[in-house]
């Protein structure tokens, strides 16, 4: 009898071990009744020499393949394991997850887990959580390496209305540039920039800046920031009502003297006249960049002058400086020095990166920068905004690829993927062209198929 | 001397600047010291305290930033030590299109995110086969030959030339035997044709075919409508394949399909890939590539995901918040597949091609399949991209310094001489722009 007993508890006990191993690695208990049985494909992945590693993705695959339903382990935000450094009441994380998480597959998430039988999350077995949830950023494996250091969050700026339309053969009607940029607006983009207070002479496409502004003027929560070569441009930007300016230096004194009509220095010295007078009324002023991997006329342009330019702004008050590859040359074996350049003078978080996605390398660009700290993007919906130097060419890349790949990278953005597409989808309309992003011309067609099923 | 830690190969003959090394916190190499990083840089603000804002010393001043150029970063990136020395400026962007020397540093400065990604990597062109295959209008077998040894003479080693399936399915490569005996007499490339059972196996070693290639699905419902058979049964086929070319001395090569999602099933676990392709690997396929049907993949890991909408969840499947990334995939395939047999083949569908390109790379990959010009759709939508463009992937490689052998400019006339024949534009942005620039520097 003591004998049945003793092997009972033993048997138990090894049940137990077994749970808590899975456990560990479901993050979430399973109910004792649904245990997964092993097929080919599990028991390959559990004996199998990585089947050691706390990978609960795979397990949970696993499960979920038997079951026929795709989930995932993961059940939380990046941002809650950031902010969960001492994991002592993690089972309250659900709870947030539902209040902060506002996308549709998240509801469809906390759906699904509850319709999973797997028990209820008790108070008790919140020691199986101790762990900061096996976090790819704690699992100590080589290629986690590449994807621990992006950051958590990315915050996307939407240069659509401005960089985009600019590069417009015909201009675009004051009404559908206000329309833009409210529907941007509603998709969770923080910062649109609206306009650009330049002579009409320069960029005719832009010389309804003042009504832009007016109509955008309702528009709470969203930051507008519009452009201005000078302070003349700058002091009609605030009549106008703009909260936010922004200037643009060139790394390549040609490129400054074609573009802006004057070499880096002059730009440099009108722009501390611009960024004296911000500060006066208290109005952020972001720099760009221009030209930092590659010029039309110069060729390759060194990092040390990026560097400099980038310096030059930070240190006469920019909040950020956004560098921009203007000509789309850039591939991560120039841009990761640029960088490295650049974050050698100014702090990390106060740069942006700008890609052109004229030769397609923009968003492998993009990951190698987030890859070194980066944290701030500027796209622009639908990839408006052609290449000036390369006619017929694309430029801007699009935010829709962008938000596509940070949401595969588990980037939180605010933005919605599906909403941004709608976007997209008018404003391409309006210009009666297909749309420059290949993540909406994609979905787009698979809607249309999956409506004909 | 001041020297930099952490560097592998000590090709460096003078100092180069420590700074430069030191400064990412989060990418530089590991082995930099920061306390010496924030003592020099500590010693430059000493020396430059404030920065003038007096033009006339802005020269002076921005002599201090050569600090932060690297020493031979101009040879590094193949820029001329005398930009004179090229009449048109817009020529020297479409020559040297900022490509990097793999030989100097530009890597092992660079950081640690560079140094992984392989010295040379293998660039399989499938054009022929998998772009072509999806044409609508049937390619004559004169134009297709002529691309394979336009490919060829651009310095491509592989180059996928067609297949021998029944012409009943793939009608655009009913011509596979006389493909094959077109460019019978082109040496040193291999030429790897597509044998989805015995019978096409036979005839493609008729052809004179030296190299053949077996495709199974990590999905089973994609097996069954694109095979017309479950993964077990596809695998039992290649198993005979792979025993059948063993006696003739034929090297196979193993494609997986769906490697991260399914049109039928949505995400594709792990588990599955790495299942089929430690069978290929056991059966002895010279190199297993990865394929991302559908293009869906995107460089992540899915335990860091949460909220996303992925393709699936956007026509309405429930996927609960899974999603479609490359690296979980790789690392399970890596488990069980030595690096070196492996291969990507990513799909441009959703513009993620290079960006999970370039991760595969840095997690030592060093074959990549892609199709001159991103020819060949995508089957699932319809009128989307599908194959990655070898110009852009030859243009990203190059830009870092990786070697492929490949010319870029041949590449793109062989690009130009399909398109002109199909009737459209390139779906490589590279080959796009580069022609442009080229347009319009003829006119300077």
């Amino acid at each position: 009898m003591l004998l049945d007993i003793l092997a009972y508890t033993v048997s138990f006990a090894n049940f137990l071990q077994f749970i808590h191993f899975t456990m560990s690695s479901l993050e979430e208990p399973l109910g004792l009744d649904k245990l997964p049985s092993m097929n080919t494909v599990d028991r390959i992945q559990r004996f199998s020499s990585g089947a050691c590693r706390p990978r609960e993705d795979n397990f949970g695959m696993g499960i979920c393949f038997i079951e026929g339903r795709s989930c995932s382990t993961s059940n939380s935000c990046d941002e809650d394991n950031e902010e969960y450094t001492a994991e002592t009441y993690p089972w309250k994380r659900h709870t947030r997850d539902i209040a902060q998480c506002r996308t549709f597959s998240q509801k469809t998430m906390t759906k699904g887990r509850n319709s999973m039988k797997f028990g209820m999350i008790d108070d008790s077995l919140s020691d199986f959580h101790s762990s900061p949830r096996g976090n790819s950023k704690d699992i100590p494996h080589s290629t986690h390496k590449f994807l621990s250091s992006i950051p958590s969050y990315v915050k996307i700026v939407e240069v659509g209305p401005r960089d985009g339309l600019q590069n417009e053969k015909n201009t675009v009607p004051t009404a559908v540039k206000i329309e833009l940029i409210h529907r941007l607006a509603s998709c969770g983009l923080s910062v649109i920039e609206a306009t650009s207070f330049v002579s009409p002479k320069w960029v005719p496409q832009l010389a309804d800046a003042k009504d832009v502004m007016q109509g955008v003027h309702g528009l709470e929560g969203i930051r507008l920031p519009v452009l201005t070569p000078n302070l003349r441009g700058f002091d009609a930007a605030i009549a106008a009502g703009a909260r936010e300016v922004a200037v643009f230096a060139s790394a390549s004194e040609s490129f400054s003297k074609s573009n802006i009509n004057c070499n880096i220095e002059e730009s440099l010295v009108r722009y501390r006249a611009v960024t004296r007078a911000a500060k006066e009324l208290s109005i952020p002023v972001r720099g760009y960049v221009s030209c930092v991997i590659g010029c039309p006329v110069e060729g390759p342009i060194p990092p040390s002058k990026v560097a400099y330019v980038a310096k030059e702004l930070y240190d006469m008050g920019c909040f950020e400086i956004s560098l921009g590859d203007t000509i789309g040359v850039g591939t991560p074996g120039t841009v990761v020095p640029m960088l490295l350049a650049v974050m050698a003078v100014v702090p990390t978080e106060k740069l942006a990166v700008h890609f052109h996605d004229t030769y397609g390398q923009s968003l492998s660009n993009i990951l190698v920068s987030l890859q070194m700290g980066i944290s701030t993007v500027d796209s622009s919906i639908a990839g408006l905004g052609g290449c000036p130097y390369a006619k017929g060419a694309s430029g801007n890349v699009a935010t829709e690829d962008v938000v596509y790949m940070l949401n595969g990278l588990g980037v939180k953005t605010n933005t919605d993927l599906g909403k941004l597409m709608s976007v997209g989808d008018f404003i391409s309309k309006q210009l009666g062209r297909p749309s420059g992003s290949k993540t909406a011309v994609a979905l787009s067609q698979v809607t249309a198929e999956a409506s004909k099923i | 001397m001041i020297t930099i830690k952490g560097m592998q190969r000590g090709r460096f003959l003078n100092p180069i600047p420590q700074l430069v090394t030191g400064l990412s916190s989060s990418a530089a190499a590991s082995s930099c010291d920061a306390m010496d990083t924030a003592n020099q840089l500590q010693s430059l603000h000493s020396r430059y305290p404030e920065y003038t804002r007096d033009s006339t010393k802005a020269t002076e001043h921005r002599s201090a930033f050569n600090k932060y150029n690297i020493r031979g970063l101009s040879q590094c990136l193949n820029w001329p030590k005398r930009f004179n020395d090229n009449s048109h400026p817009a020529s020297y962007l479409v020559n040297h299109h900022f490509t990097s020397d793999r030989n100097t540093d530009a890597k092992d400065f660079s950081s640690k995110l560079l140094k992984g990604i392989p010295d040379f990597v293998k660039i399989v062109e499938v054009g022929p086969r998998d772009g072509l295959q999806n044409e609508k209008s049937i390619v004559p077998t004169d134009v297709k030959v002529e691309l394979i040894k336009l490919l060829v003479s651009s310095g491509l080693s592989v180059v996928e030339a067609t297949s021998f399936v029944s012409p009943k399915w793939v009608p655009q490569l009913a011509d596979a035997k006389d493909v094959l005996e077109g460019i019978q007499d082109v040496e040193g490339v291999s030429f790897p044709v597509l044998t989805p059972n015995l019978k096409g196996f036979e005839a493609a070693v008729a052809a004179g075919a030296k190299e053949v290639a077996v495709f199974p699905a990590a999905s089973e419902s994609f097996s069954k409508a694109n095979l017309n058979s479950g993964i077990e049964d596809n695998l039992a086929r290649c198993r005979d394949i792979a025993s059948a070319s063993r006696s003739y001395s034929i090297p196979v090569r193993g494609y997986i399909s769906c490697v991260v999602g399914c049109p039928f099933e949505g995400h594709v676990a792990p588990a599955k890939v790495a299942y089929v392709a430690k069978a290929l690997y056991e059966m002895g396929c010279s190199e297993i590539s990865l394929g991302d049907t559908i293009g869906v993949g995107t460089p992540g890991n899915v335990s860091s995901v949460c909220c996303h909408v992925c393709f699936f969840s956007y026509i309405g499947f429930d996927c609960s918040g899974a999603v479609c990334t490359v690296v979980p995939m790789l690392e399970a395939v890596l488990d069980v597949v030595p690096v070196d047999k492996l291969a990507v083949h990513f799909h441009d569908t959703y513009g993620q091609a290079l960006s999970n390109t370039i991760i595969s790379l840095q997690m030592g990959i060093s074959v990549v399949d892609s199709s001159v010009s991103g020819l060949g759709g995508c089957p699932y939508a319809k009128g989307a991209t599908g194959n990655v463009a070898t110009e852009d992937v030859v243009y990203m490689l190059d830009g870092i310094g990786v070697k492929t052998n490949v010319d870029l400019g041949k590449l793109m006339q062989a690009g130009d001489f399909i398109c002109k024949h199909l009737g459209r534009a390139s779906n490589s942005r590279a080959a796009t722009a580069l022609s442009k620039v080229k347009a319009h520097a003829s006119k300077l």
